[in-house]
């Protein structure tokens, strides 16, 4: 079954047009990956579909439902959660209450709870009290991705959630999304990290200045194809 | 020395009442960043709720402000909902100027409602009730009753931000308001809440407010002043530093009024000042961020440099520093910032065009194909129809009744104050509501200057706008400290220092005023000759001379506004404007620029100041000093007529005129028509009545913009290869 489709999404900041007419599908229990260049408009497409930006209603569908252009709580009431880039943490709320924060407007009960949360990323368990800035950095990404998991997504969003940190930190983070998957939300991340985005998706779309440049299985693209859609002629 | 105990414990306890008054706007301010310059009104909208459901219902005041609590709980949550919420942004000036107008609303409804009379909630019995504690030394059963209030709503309101679910959404959305919206958090909800609450504050600030001392519709200014300086003193984000810096200031008062009775006010915000100069980033700062500005390089060195003492340092380079200033604007004036403009003309068509590889490779060889250009045609015709107008102006006394002479002197002061207040807030981002200061000033020292020295009147106008800049030089080091709306108030209790300052000299008449002798005002340089010119007595001789400075002011003004924001400096207060950050970056000073156009700024505003108080003859400290006369209708003006604009102005102080022939009798009403028609302005038609229709039919007489235009007959572009 499709989770999450957008039908010809275009998005606009002011009078600069910064995505043009994307199709894109998630299945559910897959894991995609968008990979492109700076400004190639990953982010952009992330933040159209949770709500940031403006969108048609009939361009963004999750299970049959059209949702785009709804306010951004609105969406995330319905089961897409957000990780945004360069983690944005609340600075005023402890770890636990930037977990708990997550769960603000959580219908019913879902799979992801405290426990579980500190069961997939242990090391917050003992930080749980600590002031968010003080963390490390791949601290706080497991925070930001476990506040976007409590509010239980069906779709969850991480855009570039490898951003400056280290190769060790990256692969543990990126060693939690089965789990994640396993819990039955279908996943997409925004990479610049071709390698990484490679090795973790099921499928991989690759964006060039706003536009869809390839679309594909990680094991059938050859290199050639990539550095094309990539980097453009 | 036992009476010094009790003073002191008073202040203590007047410092909770304080605490009171600040805990609501530090809440506001400290979740939404909006402040409400209605804050003090609200108190006293507050109280006379609680007078009414006290009279009404005929019960005790305690049991009134929990009724009332509620219906303030809805009126804030329907205020922000449906009003404060839309002006919400990055830019500070529409929540400030809307806050504004419902200050005067409020005022002047309540006046129509309550009338003028002094009120106050008596509480019966408990009133008289004092607990001694030894030694002579006693406190009131109400005094107690408030610091215990202030305690307990501190209390009360830290649980709620800290240690509630609620209070977690409050400060997420506090913190990343984008980002609380993703965590499925209704920014404007919680808003509206924040406000509901702290108008549940703001009735048991209220209620103590009415018991200790007599209230009136206009005291609330002065209560938004003191939980102004609570909170600065105390610490953004710290609500028990809120607590101290109240304390601090009843202290203060307290004891300014025991050495003197007059000095009371004047004590607390002199303490706060040297509270901010000392300390601007607060004595008990709670959180990372402070408001008062550590952060400029430039300021904190010039801090630095005060507070080790070294004023004398500190004047040499300031006077240095200006006449420099002074001289390189000349000059800049007199070029007419022509290099200057083609130079920085050709680097932002280098960044900007889009298509800039094209337009590097055709540049070769034709450089001449494009130029930059600042007028527009109807700029050229208006040029020469403003020359005519001029002229016309000149000449009008010769055929003008003396009443349109006198109106137009009204009109051409007003729209000299608006020209500078405009520069100020519409183009340095310094939003003033304190120029009363620099008027009052100027108007005293012209009193001062022909009464006790001698001057002559003419001469002492220009003396007396360099005096305001030397004035405003030491104030802008400590306003400078605050940014944006912290900026306006702390403009604003500068200039309540000024007016009880000045109404301290007894040879200047105290609080009463003084009037200026008819020798001085009937032997200005020139009016012999005017009265034999135009064949008039000496009176209306008078209103000539004055007249045509007017004129000559204004005119000098609009020049003086157009000839700066065309040169380069303009291009800087843009940026600065624009991002502060970007502007320090490409190595804008920011602090130098800022502190430049203030002390200009102020200095004319000193001189149109002096000239209004030469026509007016009479001076009084409150209506020297009046924030509504001199601040708030400048406000209307600048913001009606369009802001960030040299039209605006023009087109607002005509709209102004109008409106005062036809409805100032209307009094109360009058004035809360104008507070509405600035909200709703500011809501529908940010830009104003010249934004309006610049924007839909491309006007502009004040051409400042720099346009790339094509040369005619030039070559045509080579074919892109």
């Amino acid at each position: 079954m499709i989770l999450l489709e957008t039908r010809c999404l275009s998005a606009f900041y002011g009078d600069f047009q910064a995505l043009y007419g994307i199709d894109l599908k998630l299945e559910e229990g897959e894991t995609i990956a968008i990979i492109g260049a700076n400004g190639a408009g990953k982010s952009t497409f992330l933040k159209t579909v949770v709500g940031l930006l403006a969108a048609e209603h009939e361009s963004v569908i999750l299970a049959g439902r059209p949702i785009g252009g709804l306010p951004a709580a609105e969406i995330v009431r319905a089961g897409v959660s957000l990780v945004p880039e360069g983690r944005r943490l609340f600075p005023s709320l402890s770890v636990e209450e930037n977990l708990l924060i997550g769960a603000y407007r959580r219908l019913g009960s879902g799979y992801w709870t405290l426990p579980r949360v500190y069961d997939l990323f242990p090391a917050l368990q003992a930080r749980r009290h600590f002031p968010s800035h003080a963390l490390s950095g791949g601290e706080q990404q497991m925070t930001a991705i476990g506040r976007a998991l409590m509010a239980n997504p069906r779709v969850l969003l991480c855009d570039e959630i490898s951003l400056g940190l280290a190769p060790v930190v990256v692969r543990s983070i990126y060693a939690a999304l089965p789990r994640i998957k396993e819990s039955g939300a279908g996943i997409i991340v925004v990479e610049q990290d071709i390698v990484q985005a490679l090795d973790a998706a099921n499928r991989v779309y690759c964006f060039q200045e706003g536009r869809m440049s390839l679309e594909g299985r990680p094991g059938e693209l050859s290199r050639d194809q990539i550095h094309l859609a990539y980097f453009g002629a | 020395m036992t009476a010094w105990v009790n003073t002191l414990l008073q202040g203590v306890m007047l410092g909770g009442l304080y605490a009171l008054f600040a805990a609501g706007l530090s809440l506001v301010f400290g979740i939404m960043r909006l402040v409400n310059l209605a804050h003090g009104d609200f108190i006293v909208l507050a109280a006379f709720v609680i007078l009414a459901l006290m009279q009404t219902l005929a019960i005790d005041p305690f049991l009134a402000t929990l009724l009332a609590a509620p219906l303030l709980f809805g009126l804030g949550y329907g205020l922000q909902n449906q009003l404060l919420n839309r002006t919400l942004d990055k830019d500070i000036l529409p929540p400030l100027l809307v806050t504004f107008g419902l200050s005067i609303i409020i005022q002047n409804g309540l006046l129509e409602v309550f009338s003028a009379d002094s009120r106050r909630l008596r509480a019966g019995a408990i009133e008289t009730v004092s607990i001694p504690l030894g030694g002579g030394i006693a406190v009131g059963a109400t005094q107690l009753l408030t610091l215990a209030s202030a305690i307990g709503v501190i209390l009360i309101l830290n649980y709620l931000i800290h240690r509630t679910e609620i209070g977690r959404a409050f400060r997420a959305t506090s913190d990343d308001p984008e980002v609380a919206r993703l965590m499925g958090i209704d920014s404007g909800r919680i808003f509206s809440l924040v406000t509901a609450v702290a108008m549940v504050v703001i009735a048991v600030a209220a209620l103590h407010l009415g018991i200790r001392a007599n209230f009136d519709p206009t005291v609330g200014p002065a209560r938004l002043l003191y939980a102004f300086e609570a909170v600065i003193i105390g610490g953004l984000g710290s609500l028990w530093g809120t607590l101290a810096g109240g304390i601090l200031i009843g202290a203060a008062q307290a004891i300014g009024a025991k050495i003197n009775p007059e000095w009371q006010i004047l004590a607390g915000h002199l303490a706060f000042l040297a509270a901010l100069v000392l300390r601007p980033q607060g004595l008990f700062v709670g959180r990372r961020e402070a408001v008062a500005e550590p952060r400029a390089g430039s300021c904190t060195r010039w801090c630095a440099r005060l507070r080790a003492g070294t004023i004398a340092h500190l004047a040499r380079c300031g006077a240095e520093w200006v006449g420099r200033l002074v001289s390189r604007a000349w000059m800049s004036a007199l070029r007419c910032a022509r290099e200057n403009l083609a130079l920085l003309g050709r680097a932002a068509i280098r960044s900007s065009l889009p298509a800039r590889s094209a337009f590097e490779r055709s540049k070769v060889g034709d450089e001449e194909r494009f130029r930059v250009e600042v007028g527009t045609r109807s700029s050229r015709h208006l040029a020469v129809a403003a020359v005519g107008v001029g002229a016309l102006l000149v000449a009008l006394p010769a055929f003008a009744s003396r009443d349109l002479i006198n109106d137009l002197i009204f009109v051409l002061t007003m729209l000299a104050l608006a020209q500078f207040w405009n520069l100020l807030a519409g183009y340095a981002g310094l939003v003033s509501v304190g120029q009363q200061a620099f008027v009052g000033m100027g108007g005293y020292l012209l009193f001062a200057s022909t009464i006790h020295l001698g001057i002559d009147a003419l001469i002492a106008i220009p003396l007396c706008g360099l005096l305001v800049g030397a004035i405003a030089l030491p104030t802008a080091l400590i306003v400078f400290r605050l940014r944006g709306a912290y900026f306006a108030i702390g403009t604003w209790v500068m200039a309540e220092v000024y007016r009880l300052v000045i109404a301290q000299f007894k040879e200047l008449g105290g609080g009463t005023g003084m009037s200026l002798p008819v020798s001085v005002t009937n032997q200005v340089a020139g009016i012999e000759w005017v009265k034999a010119l135009f064949d008039v007595r000496t009176s209306a001789a008078r209103d000539i001379i004055t007249y045509w400075l007017a004129l000559t002011l204004a005119i000098g003004t609009i020049a003086l506004v157009y000839l700066i924001l065309r040169s380069r400096h303009g291009l800087a207060l843009a940026a600065i404007r624009d991002s502060e950050d970007a502007a320090e970056s490409v190595g804008v000073n920011n602090f130098k620029t800022k502190l430049w156009v203030y002390v200009v700024t102020a200095a004319a505003t000193g001189m149109v100041g002096a000239l209004m108080y030469l026509q007016k003859a009479r001076i009084s400290p409150d209506a020297a000093f009046s924030v509504l006369d001199w601040t708030a209708y400048v406000i209307f003006i600048v913001v009606i007529g369009g802001i960030g604009t040299i039209e605006g102005p023009i087109v607002g102080v005509l709209l102004f005129y109008v409106l005062q022939v036809n409805l100032a009798h209307f009094g109360t009403w009058y004035l809360m028509l104008l507070g509405l028609f600035a909200i709703l302005v500011m809501l529908f038609a940010p830009k104003g009545i010249w934004g309006y229709l610049s924007q839909r039919y491309g006007l502009a007489l004040f051409p400042i913009r720099r346009r790339l235009v094509e040369r005619m007959g030039a070559t045509p572009p080579r074919p892109d290869t």
